[in-house]
This record gives structure tokens, C-alpha cells and sequence, in this order.
């Protein structure tokens, strides 16, 4: 039983936070933006009123947590939904199609994959500026497909080449249908497995570009945001780096497992 | 390239030489430094040729080591020669048209190579700040100057077009003297790339001893200096990965100066018994500056409503605003210019926080309230703008939040733009913005506000970034400008001054203060607004070094 | 073999190429340029800074510009930088030593960290002490690179104040201090961004050895040598650990841009004057030929790097070698 609530403990973590972060709105003690006060709740201390202190701008962090969870969330959701789609299409694509085609359709993906990613992020920041919530999903989504479309490709060539798909094949089966009958139900754990790699990778890295100034827009509230609001008083504040911290590397720490557990069967197997 | 870094690793080696030979010489590490005064910096100085200095860094250094003719006394005084001393000009005389002046300079002036200085020295300096192939960014400087002829190898006349109050100010305040014998046969669009370059042979009182670049910049005492010798005897710039770092650097007593302190490491520098803060004049002055062209909120040129940016200003809460972003470390500006500006009245008038008197003015100009949103909309369009802020600069990010919450209240909207600095400073070269946060750094000359606030005339914007145009205060800033007599002239600007803060040309912010941090071994005096250094020569660095 | 080089020379030649092209195309359409300036310069005359711009060749077409760049970057020359006329070979080859410091010190902790927990986990595969070190490394793994980072400078830099917040050294100490004092300096500041690394990166390999060494483990010649009496220590390391040299190669292979992009952050983050120093200063000043050269030395790096690794692989695995 403690085993069972231990190992189940990533995904009731990330449950709980998406809840809350739904929920933000009903559960924040304040409003995010709000500035309570700037002068006399600068910087205020955890206490009972106030229970994460405040930030530099006397607003509620723990309302900021609340709404910030909900923004890092949803933009590292959908940057993750985004790339799978994306990902799959192409490797599934690349896959099915004339080997030669497809190998060379793989190697874009390739070169693709060893530039630097930070060298693409700066230049979206350098050419683009602050971006909007959905923009910011779809630059991550963009540069993260990449890693999806090679192993959809490697695992669908796989599948592709074991003897019952052939056999079907030669039976007259479409290449469609093989792709839907045989294929796909094979990927679903491995998908979801990186999947929760990518969320967890995709949150870092909107923090990160938060965290440089370059993520969503003030008012607005992010975990990376939130760091780098807290960034100057790490000495004198700490709960305004503590709390952002934790919460990312909860996250990403939960992701991580959950992707671990969800690859196991397939490696025993 | 092999051949200079060699010569720098030459160069290295004989000043570690020359440290250990002191450091024997002095029995003792420790009173090696106590010689030595040491300048925190983050950034290094980009260039030791002066036509070619843009940053402070190297600003500071090439002031250590070339001589200006005349010495600017504390505060600077800009009309006439009143507020001068003689630097490398023993003496000056104005011609009876006073269209020219003629310098004396000093006979026992040596450059640091050994060579006399000469009045031909001066003649070729003012050509290498305006030859065009030289590209000096301070080549506007020596505008309205005809020429600098030489009367005999000791007197240097420089001539103007027309009379000007600040005609001296504007030779001897802005003319670096630098060596023809050594300069005069590089080309003058490779001065760079001279050995000069890395090796500057100036005539002031330290002479070159060091640059390795990203690292450090050493210059010692020229003991034998006409002007007589300075007190430290090396002077060190060190800098340091980043601001923090080089803040931690003086807090450790590791270097003896850091040019000024925020935040957190202020608080420290108060508490920490090894160091002193001082306080220095402050040039700058920060303001929220509307684009008067700009057709925002459905609405032509918004901006340029005067009850509009009247309401806006009341609406904003500036003393707490100031007091949140900057604590002690900044004052509510008072308008285009700074307190430490010659001629200004503190206590002029001013437009005070008044949240209800701002909402009346916009109600009454079509700005209602809407019931839903509780944000102000006129046909049907919301009041809204976006503000454009550099990222890089965290007071400004943090003065825009403050301000988005308090126009927030007031029914306004605004978006905040944190883009990079340079695509910052070029939006706004290109008018591509509704208002942005800027920042300005005044002139020790008061008639440099019309760079920024005089009527755009033509193409050139200068730093009229927003179109701001006050006939009135064209007229009152020009004949400030042209004034001989101090009394009145100060009278002109201080009208000019209350002019354009009842305008409510911008919503003035902000004006920082300037403490600097120095060990308490270090007695700094004279430090200028526009130059903490300029007395550098003369600090006084007490022989026990601390621990 | 000769074809597989090809194709991975071909491979390295396309990213460095589009490195290369993404960067300059990057600062050139970037708004602003090298004279700008400030906005307090950009509200000046602008007469010397057109200037400028010609004799940067800044007013030229773009394609020139590329070309120029290009057939300069053949001969092995960068050109000079904009802010201050210096030759981009040695800003950037100063900055490559500083980057190649702190990555080999880190992949150096990285490996040694990685293969012990991993070979000890895998030898011991019930040993709670390895187990529980083997997870902690994976979680760390997990955590973004600046968020351990932030960490470790909160807790050990500020709060224990045992190492410096930033820099690669002291720059006082590094003028007027004694050998030794200089040499304690650097190891000093080289230590925390280095540890941060080897943290995240060592979970990787660690990862991968656990996993060799178990595999071999249950190999008929390790169970062989085993039985026979050889002692644990001398099994692994003559029987199991070959093995797993490839695998271990590979995941660095792998992780290589991870890397370059982890190191990037961590530069920054520590204020480390390395490439990723460098690279953010240009793009900010619009130094377009430091730009250009940085990210050809990154993306030479990259690109030789893995390529390097891809034949160790083909040379360390006897079956790869066949096929």
C-alpha cells in the first residue's frame, strides 16, 4: 500500500498542481497583479496573511505560484502537444514512405537536432521580443519535435519490418491501414513516455527564457518570471527564489519519473 | 597578432617584475597594494585614443592620462573661463572680438616619451576629433570652431565663427591634447590598429603601464609631470565578470573603488565597517516620453493633448513609485534636468499625485469608465498604449510594472515592451513606439537640453525622440543659450524649466543617486557629476592597507 | 567505413554551414547595428556613425557581406570586431580557452562521477547506498541546469560563502597575487560552475553504465570469472568494463548540443567569459563578425566533436566494426 502511494506519488504531484493551477482563480488569496502595497509590503517575509511572503511589487506570491503554474504549465503543454504532432507526422511520415526519401528526410531532422538550441532562442528574442503566451508555445513546439520524429521514426521502421506487418502488407492491406491497425497502438507508451520528457524539458526551458526576460509578459506570472523578479534579493528574500524553485524542479522531477515508469514495460518487453 | 601578444605578455612581465621589486622593496605583499589604488569596474575601457573613448571606463583613463588646456573646477561652470583653472595652458587671452582665444602652454609640459608638448600638438588634435576619417562620435562637440592655428611652437589660437557664451568651456572642456610626433603618421582610419593604440602616450600626470583587455588596466604616477607628481602610485582598473561580482570585489576590500552601488550591495557597503559610501552629483534624470506623432487609441497624435499627459502625470503615485524601485538610491525627478543642473529652483512647481483630479480630466475628455472592465474607453476604444522598456535595465522593468498597476487603477492599460537594448534604442531612433521609459544623461552645458526637447526641425530628430514641440520653449531655451550675463541667462532657463514641466511634456520619474563605494583607506575628493575621477590624481591612499 | 565518414563529414559541413548562415543572418536582421550605440549617442550627430557603417561594410548587400565573410572564414581569417577593431581570432580564441576550461573540468567530474555510481549500481545492484546516490543523480539530471545553479550559488556562495558568485577569477588576485594564491583563485571560481555540470551531465552516464554493467554482469564469462574466484573488483574491471566503453562514448555523443546548449546557460549564469559570454555580448552589441565567429568555432566544436565520437564508437565496438 505505502509502495503503491509512493510510486503513484509523481502523477498525484502533477495532478494536484494542474488542478490547482485550473483552479487558480478560485483558490489565489489575491490577485496576482495586484500590488497590495509598495512600500510597506515590499518584500514582506512568509507570515500567516501572506503565506509565500511578497515579492518586490508587495504582490501575494502564493497567488503568483497559483497563476504562475497555470501559465508554465499550459505553455509547456501545449509546446509538448505541438511537438508530438508534429514529430509524428514527420517520422511516422518519413517512415512509411520510400526508404531514400525518408532517410533524407531524417537527416534534416538530423542537423536539425546538433545546432544549439539556445543559438535558435536568441535569436527569437533578438528578432522577435517578449512573446505572447501562444507564441511562446509554438517557438518551443517548433524547436522540440525533432527528438519525437527520430524515435517515431526508428520504432515505426521497426514495427514496419516485423513479419505479421509484412504479411498484411502482402495480403493487400493499405499502407494507412497497417499504419493504423499495427503501428500506432504500438507507439502510444513510447510517444507518452517522451512526452512527459518534453513537458518537463519544455517548462525548463520557458522558465529559462522567462528567467532571462525574455518569456511572457509583466504583469503576468510564470515560474521563470518569478525567479527572475526574486533573482536581485536572493539574500535578503529568499522565499522569492525558494518558491519557484521547488515548484520547478517538483514538476520536472515528477515528469521525469511518470516518463520513466511509462518506458519500463517496453525495455522489459 | 603574435607580435602583440607577445609584446603583452613583454609588457606583463616587466610590471609583475617591477610589482615584486617594490613588493621586496617594501618588505611586504601587503604595502604593495597600499600604492596601488585599485577601480572595480564590470566592463572594460573600449578605446585609450580619446576621439575614440565612448565608455566611462575609457573615459576615466584617458582623463589620467592626456591633459586638457584648462581644468574645470567643481561644480563645472559652462559660460566664460570663470570656472577654469590652468591645466596644460599656463594662461589664455581673448582676442578683443573675442572670436578667438590664444593658450600659453606650459614650457615644461613633457610628453611621457620625453618630447616637449607643443602648440602644433593642440592644432593636430582639434583635426584628428573632426577629420571625418577618424569618425569621432565627439566631433559635434567642436562644432562652431573654425580652426586652431599656432603663433609661435608655445601659443595655440583656436578661432570661432561666432561669439558664444560657452565658447571656453567648449575647447577646454571637450580637447584632449594628444602627440603629433607619434600619431601624425598613422592613417587616420586605422588608429586602432596603431601600436599607439595599445602603448597611448599622453602628457598627464600617469603614464601607461598595462592593458590586458577583459582583465586589467594599469597606469602609474609619471613622477617627474610638470603638474607635479600624483599621489597613488599605480592606478588599477579590474574588471570584474559582472556588476555583483565587482560590487563583492570592494565589499571584500579586494579593490578600493566601485563608481556606484544598487540594491542589495548598498545595504552592505552602509553596514561594512572596511568601506564608505559617497555621494556624488547625478546627471541623469528618467522619464516616461511620449511619441507625440503616434496615432494611439484610435486617437491621432493622443499625446498630444496637454490635459491628457496632465491626468496621466496625477494619476501617478510618483514618490512611491521612486521609493519602491530605488529606496534611498533615487529622488522624484523634477523635470528635464537634474538638481545638480546650474539654475535650477527646487522648489519650482510641480504637477502632485491627484488620482480623483485625473479621473475628472479624463472623464471630461470622453475617457468613461466602462462598468465591466472598469477601464476607461472613448468610442468604443480603450485607453491603451504599450511602453517600451530596455530588458537589460532591471529599474526601468521594475518602474513599468509599478506604473502598469497604478494607470491600472486610474483606467488605463498599459503593455509593457521589454525588448533588447539595441532594438530599444533603435525603435526609437525610428519613432517605432507609443511611449517608452527613457532615461537621459544631462550635459555639464544647460544648452544641450535642446538636443532632447527643441523642436524637430528637418530630418535630424537628435534625441527628440518623441517630436516634442514647444514654440515657447524653443524661444526662452534659445535665448538662455546666447546669454552672456549669468544672472540672466540662469533666469531664461529656469523659465524655460517651468515651462516645459507645466507642459507635462513627459511624466518625469526618476533621478538616481550616486554613492560610491570606497575603502576606507581611499580619501576621494572632488568628484564631479560629470567626471567622479576628475580630482583622481589627488586621492589620497593611506599606507596601511587593510587586511 | 569511408562512406559512413562521408556521410558524417557531409553532415557536419550542413550544420556548420547553417550555423554559421542562422547566425549572421540573425545579427543582421536583428533592429539596430555595431553603431548604434546608446540612446544618449543615438540622439548625437550621426554623421560619424554612417561612417562606420561603410567602413564596416555595413552598407554593402547583405549576399556581399556573406561572401566576404565566407571566403575570409576559408583562409582562416574572422575579420575584425566593430566595437573595437580587435581580431575576432583572438577575442573568440580567448573565449574558446575560457569555454574549454570549464567544459573539460566538468565532463572530467561528469565521467568519473557517472561511471562510479553507475558501475557501483550496476555491480551491486541491491546496495540501497548506490541505489538511493544513483536516484539522486537522476533527479538532478531532471532539474534545469540554471535552476541548480541558482541553487548551488544560493547555498554556496552566498550562504556558506564558500566560493565566489561569479567570474573565473579574481581579478585583483590575478594581477597582484603570488603563483599560489592565483592558482587557489581560479580553482576556486572553476569549482561551482564546474560541479553544476558534472551534476547534470554525470546522471547520463551514470545512467548508461548501470545499465552496461548489469547487462555484462549477467554475461557467461563475467558469471564465469566470478565463479572462478576472482575477486569483484578485478572482474569488472577486467571483463565488465570494456564492455560498457562504447555505450558510455555514445551517451556523450549524444549529449553533446545538450551540452553546448547546458553550458551556454551555465555560462551565463556564473558569468563565465567563455563562447556563450561572448556570443551574448555580440548579439547584444551587433558585433556582427564576433557572432559569425563564435558560432562557427561552437559549431565546429559540435560538429568535429561528434563526429570524433561517431568513429570511436565504430573503433571501440568490435560489432559496429563488422557491420
Amino acid at each position: 500500500m505505502r509502495v503503491a502511494m509512493v510510486r503513484r506519488a509523481p502523477i498525484i504531484l502533477v495532478a494536484l498542481l494542474a488542478i490547482a493551477a485550473l483552479l487558480a482563480p478560485w483558490l489565489a488569496p489575491h490577485d496576482p497583479a495586484a500590488q497590495l502595497d509598495i512600500i510597506t509590503l515590499k518584500n514582506a517575509a512568509p507570515s500567516l496573511s501572506h503565506w509565500f511572503g511578497t515579492d518586490p511589487y508587495s504582490r501575494d506570491v502564493l497567488s503568483r505560484a497559483l497563476f504562475g503554474a497555470r501559465t508554465s504549465l499550459s505553455v509547456a503543454a501545449l509546446a509538448t502537444t505541438l511537438a508530438i504532432v508534429v514529430g509524428c507526422a514527420w517520422g511516422a511520415g518519413a517512415a512509411s514512405i520510400d526508404a531514400a526519401l525518408g532517410d533524407g528526410l531524417m537527416s534534416i531532422v538530423d542537423v536539425m537536432r546538433s545546432l544549439p538550441r539556445v543559438l535558435l532562442f536568441l535569436a527569437v528574442a533578438v528578432v522577435l521580443g517578449p512573446l505572447g503566451t501562444v507564441t511562446l508555445a509554438l517557438v518551443l513546439g517548433a524547436t522540440a519535435w525533432t527528438g519525437v520524429s527520430r524515435l517515431v521514426f526508428v520504432l515505426v521502421r521497426e514495427i514496419n519490418a516485423k513479419p505479421f506487418v509484412e504479411a498484411a502488407r502482402a495480403m493487400g492491406a493499405s499502407r494507412w491501414h497497417s499504419l493504423r491497425r499495427h503501428v500506432l497502438p504500438q507507439l502510444i507508451d513510447p510517444i507518452a513516455a517522451a512526452g512527459a520528457l518534453l513537458l518537463a524539458d519544455l517548462l525548463a526551458v520557458e522558465a529559462g527564457l522567462s528567467f532571462i526576460g525574455l518569456g511572457v509578459r509583466p504583469p503576468l506570472a510564470s515560474w521563470g518570471s518569478m525567479l527572475q523578479d526574486g533573482l536581485p534579493y536572493m539574500q535578503s528574500a529568499w522565499w522569492l527564489t525558494a518558491v519557484p524553485s521547488l515548484l520547478l524542479i517538483v514538476t520536472v522531477l515528477s515528469a521525469a519519473a511518470i516518463a520513466d515508469r511509462l518506458e519500463r514495460p517496453r525495455l522489459r518487453g | 597578432m603574435r607580435f602583440s601578444s607577445t609584446r603583452r605578455l613583454s609588457v606583463a612581465l616587466v610590471s609583475c617584475l617591477t610589482i615584486s621589486a617594490c613588493t621586496r622593496a617594501d618588505a611586504g605583499k601587503s604595502s604593495a597594494r597600499a600604492s596601488v589604488l585599485t577601480i572595480s569596474t564590470a566592463a572594460d575601457a573600449d578605446a585609450l585614443i580619446p576621439p575614440l573613448v565612448s565608455t566611462t571606463q575609457g573615459k576615466q583613463a584617458v582623463d589620467m592620462l592626456f591633459d586638457y588646456l584648462a581644468e574645470a573646477k567643481t561644480p563645472v561652470s559652462t559660460t566664460g573661463d570663470a570656472g577654469f583653472g590652468p591645466q596644460l595652458a599656463t594662461r589664455w587671452q581673448w582676442a578683443a572680438d573675442s572670436l578667438s582665444i590664444a593658450f600659453s602652454i606650459d614650457p615644461r609640459a613633457r610628453w611621457h616619451d620625453g618630447a616637449p608638448v607643443r602648440a602644433s600638438d593642440v592644432r593636430f588634435s582639434f583635426a584628428l576629433y573632426t577629420d571625418p576619417k577618424v569618425a569621432s562620435m565627439h566631433a559635434s562637440d567642436f562644432v562652431g570652431i573654425d580652426s586652431v592655428s599656432v603663433r609661435d611652437s608655445l601659443t595655440a589660437v583656436v578661432w570661432w565663427h561666432v561669439r558664444a557664451p560657452e565658447q571656453f568651456f567648449q575647447i577646454a572642456y571637450n580637447l584632449a591634447v594628444m602627440p603629433e610626433h607619434l600619431l601624425g603618421s598613422i592613417p587616420r582610419d586605422s588608429l586602432l590598429r596603431s601600436a599607439f593604440a595599445d602603448h597611448p602616450v599622453g602628457s598627464g600626470r600617469y603614464r601607461f603601464a598595462q592593458w590586458e583587455r577583459q582583465h586589467n588596466l594599469v597606469i602609474e604616477a609619471d613622477t617627474a609631470n610638470y603638474r607635479g607628481a600624483p599621489s597613488a602610485a599605480r592606478i588599477v582598473w579590474v574588471v570584474a565578470a559582472d556588476p555583483t561580482a565587482a560590487s563583492l570585489s570592494v565589499l571584500a576590500g579586494q579593490a578600493d573603488v566601485l563608481e556606484f552601488v544598487r540594491g542589495d550591495a548598498f545595504t552592505q557597503a552602509r553596514k561594512s565597517p572596511r568601506v564608505r559610501t559617497v555621494e556624488y552629483s547625478s546627471l541623469d534624470y528618467g522619464y516616461m516620453l511620449f511619441n507625440y506623432t503616434r496615432s494611439v487609441a484610435g486617437t491621432p497624435h493622443l499625446f498630444a493633448d496637454r490635459a491628457l499627459r496632465v491626468a496621466l502625470t496625477q494619476s501617478i503615485d510618483r514618490a512611491s513609485v521612486v521609493a519602491n524601485a530605488l529606496d534611498s538610491l533615487g529622488r522624484v525627478a523634477l523635470g528635464p534636468f537634474t538638481r545638480a543642473t546650474d539654475g535650477v529652483d527646487t522648489t519650482m512647481r510641480e504637477i502632485a499625485f491627484d488620482a480623483a483630479m485625473a479621473g475628472h480630466i479624463l472623464d471630461s475628455l470622453g475617457w468613461a469608465r466602462d462598468a465591466k472592465d472598469s477601464l476607461r474607453h472613448r468610442n468604443g476604444r480603450l485607453l491603451r498604449f504599450s511602453v517600451m522598456v530596455p530588458a537589460s535595465s532591471a529599474t526601468r522593468r521594475r518602474i513599468a510594472v509599478l506604473l502598469q498597476s497604478q494607470l491600472k487603477s486610474a483606467g488605463i492599460q498599459i503593455d509593457i515592451d521589454a525588448v533588447e537594448s539595441q532594438v530599444y534604442v533603435a525603435r526609437l531612433a525610428k519613432g517605432d513606439f507609443d511611449a517608452a521609459l527613457n532615461t537621459w544623461r544631462t550635459d555639464p552645458s544647460p544648452a544641450t537640453i535642446r538636443q532632447v526637447w527643441a523642436s524637430v526641425h528637418g530630418s535630424d530628430v537628435q534625441a527628440n525622440f518623441g517630436h516634442y514641440s514647444n514654440p515657447g520653449f524653443d524661444a526662452v531655451i534659445d535665448s538662455a543659450a546666447s546669454t552672456f550675463d549669468p544672472a540672466r541667462r540662469r533666469a531664461h532657463y529656469a523659465r524655460a524649466y517651468q515651462g516645459i514641466v507645466d507642459d507635462a511634456a513627459a511624466i518625469w520619474l526618476y533621478e538616481p543617486r550616486n554613492f560610491a563605494v570606497v575603502n576606507n583607506r581611499v580619501t576621494p575628493v572632488g568628484m564631479r557629476g560629470d567626471a567622479w575621477w576628475a580630482a583622481l590624481p589627488n586621492w589620497r591612499v593611506a599606507e596601511a592597507a587593510q587586511p | 567505413m569511408a562512406s559512413f565518414l562521408m556521410r558524417r563529414l557531409l553532415h557536419a559541413v550542413a550544420v556548420m554551414v547553417i550555423a554559421v548562415t542562422l547566425g549572421f543572418a540573425l545579427v543582421h536582421f536583428a533592429p539596430g547595428d555595431a553603431m548604434t550605440g546608446s540612446a544618449t549617442e543615438a540622439g548625437r550627430s550621426s554623421d560619424a556613425r554612417d561612417r562606420l557603417r561603410s567602413r564596416a561594410g555595413l552598407d554593402r548587400p547583405l549576399a556581399a557581406q556573406y561572401l566576404t565573410f565566407v571566403r575570409g572564414a576559408l583562409h582562416g581569417d574572422l575579420g575584425r570586431s566593430f566595437i573595437n577593431d580587435q581580431p575576432v581570432v583572438s577575442i573568440v580564441g580567448a573565449a574558446l580557452r575560457n569555454s574549454l576550461v570549464l567544459s573539460a573540468a566538468g565532463l572530467t567530474a561528469a565521467i568519473l562521477l557517472g561511471l562510479g555510481v553507475g558501475s557501483a549500481q550496476g555491480w551491486y545492484p541491491y546496495s540501497r547506498v548506490w541505489r538511493v546516490l544513483g536516484r539522486t543523480l537522476t533527479a538532478l539530471y531532471a532539474v534545469p541546469e540554471f535552476v541548480l545553479a541558482i541553487a548551488l550559488i544560493a547555498l554556496l556562495a552566498y550562504g556558506a560563502r564558500w566560493f565566489p558568485v561569479g567570474g573565473m577569477n579574481d581579478p585583483v588576485t590575478r594581477l597582484l597575487g603570488s603563483a599560489s594564491e592565483r592558482f587557489t583563485d581560479a580553482a576556486r571560481h572553476l569549482l561551482l560552475p564546474a560541479l553544476t555540470l558534472a551534476l547534470g551531465w554525470g546522471a547520463a552516464v551514470a545512467r548508461q553504465q548501470r545499465a552496461a554493467i548489469a547487462a555484462s554482469a549477467g554475461d557467461d564469462f563475467i558469471r564465469t570469472a566470478r565463479a572462478k574466484g576472482r575477486s569483484d573488483r578485478a572482474a569488472l574491471l577486467r571483463h565488465a568494463m570494456p564492455a560498457t566503453i562504447a555505450p558510455v562514448i555514445a551517451i556523450i555523443g549524444l549529449m553533446l548540443p545538450a551540452m553546448v546548449g547546458g553550458s551556454f546557460i551555465i555560462e551565463v549564469v556564473f558569468a563565465w567569459p567563455g563562447l556563450a559570454v561572448a556570443v551574448v555580448h555580440a548579439v547584444a552589441q551587433r558585433d556582427v563578425p564576433v557572432v559569425s565567429g563564435a558560432i562557427l568555432v561552437i559549431a565546429l566544436l559540435v560538429a568535429s566533436s561528434s563526429l570524433l565520437i561517431d568513429v570511436m564508437i565504430r573503433a571501440a565496438d568490435p560489432r559496429q566494426r563488422a557491420a
